[in-house]
């Protein structure tokens, strides 16, 4: 998984290096906030970050205003890191965009288990992500056999664009996930299968007349 | 839990309540080597955020002090340095409320408290190894 860590304190920043890539974490440092914000843009940029409070450029609560105002497809999951007592620095960094904070010094046991909840969301976001472009595939399917369709008044057959004329089951083939099997209606079997099968007896048993 | 020791070559009095070894060597994993690594970053950059306060202070910069007191309250609470996190937590509030008038004698306890914690670490950095990890939980 891809962090990036987002301090200009390089003592802090080291440590947290040292630390993160211990546990298995591939780690992106920059040292201000313009630089964090770029890296998170990026569309290869990680999806977790450690985003120091106070920094040099724009502060940690600007670079979750920003990544937050851009939207996009991957939601990262931001963590702003504050000093102890800076309670106010939370509650304004929260309501910028941040997910979660976490107090220096850091407590490695606290760090890890918060990482870890960012995880989890971002693989609950991702699975949804997932089901909402099935569903969203579904729905375009389903989209393609709603509205007028012109079909013939005697044969039935469907127009399908130009002056092209298909059977209704090849047309629906073509344009669903269905697929037909063949067989006979009880009406049909009466007012066309018994006449026919009457004629073909009777002219079988006229031609065998002398 | 074993009683906290301090280098042998300081006074107590100067690194009572200065730092929080159990905490610093729980936080580099008991590792020797490192915590020499981040002590050695830390004791080049603190005079540096000091001189930047100071020069805020000169200058009416809040915003300066604030932000320079931020930091170095950052970086000191790394090693559980709660004498210079108090005076550099003092500085920021003052930064923070943009009125530097009684900024006098909180700079000069932050001088005081980084002295004493320059020296304290650095003689923490200094203590021989006896192996490169310690238990930080021995």
């Amino acid at each position: 998984v891809k962090i990036l860590i987002a301090e200009d304190d390089r003592v802090s920043r080291r440590m947290l290096e040292t630390v993160l890539v211990e546990w298995g974490y591939e780690v992106v440092s920059v040292s201000d906030g313009l630089a964090a914000w770029q890296a998170l843009v990026r569309p290869d940029g990680p999806e977790l970050a450690l985003l120091d409070w106070v920094m040099p450029g724009i502060d940690g609560s600007e670079v979750c205003r920003r990544v937050r105002a851009g939207g996009g497809e991957r939601p990262a999951y931001l963590i702003l890191l504050t000093v102890k007592g800076s309670r106010e620095d939370v509650v304004e960094g929260l309501r910028a965009g941040a997910d979660d904070y976490i107090t220096k010094p850091f407590d490695l046991g606290e760090l890890e288990a918060r990482l870890q909840v960012g995880r989890r969301v971002l693989a609950l976001q991702r699975n949804l992500a997932l089901r909402v472009a099935e569903l969203e595939e579904a729905l375009g399917d389903v989209k393609r056999l709603r509205g007028l369709l012109p079909i013939c008044m005697y044969c039935k057959k469907i127009r399908d664009g130009g002056s092209y004329w298909e059977q209704v089951e090849a047309y629906l083939a073509a344009h669903s996930e269905a697929t037909f099997t063949h067989g006979i209606c009880p009406d049909c079997y009466d007012t066309i299968v018994r006449p026919e099968l009457a004629a073909h007896q009777a002219a079988s048993s006229g031609a065998s007349e002398p | 839990v074993e009683e906290r020791r301090v280098p042998s070559s300081l006074p107590v009095h100067l690194a009572e309540g200065c730092v929080d070894r159990q905490a610093i060597l729980g936080r580099v994993g008991g590792d020797r080597a490192f915590l020499r690594e981040l002590v050695g970053m830390f004791l080049e950059d603190l005079p540096g955020w000091v001189a930047r306060i100071r020069a805020g202070l000169g200058a009416g910069d809040a915003e300066e002090v604030r932000t320079a007191a931020h930091t170095l309250r950052g970086s000191a609470s790394l090693f559980g340095a709660g004498a210079a996190c108090d005076a550099a937590g003092r500085l920021e509030a003052l930064g923070r409320s943009t009125d530097l008038s009684e900024a006098g004698p909180a700079l000069v306890a932050l001088e005081e408290a980084a002295e004493r914690l320059a020296a304290t670490l650095a003689g923490l950095a200094s203590e021989t190894d006896g192996g490169t990890r310690e238990d930080p939980d021995r």
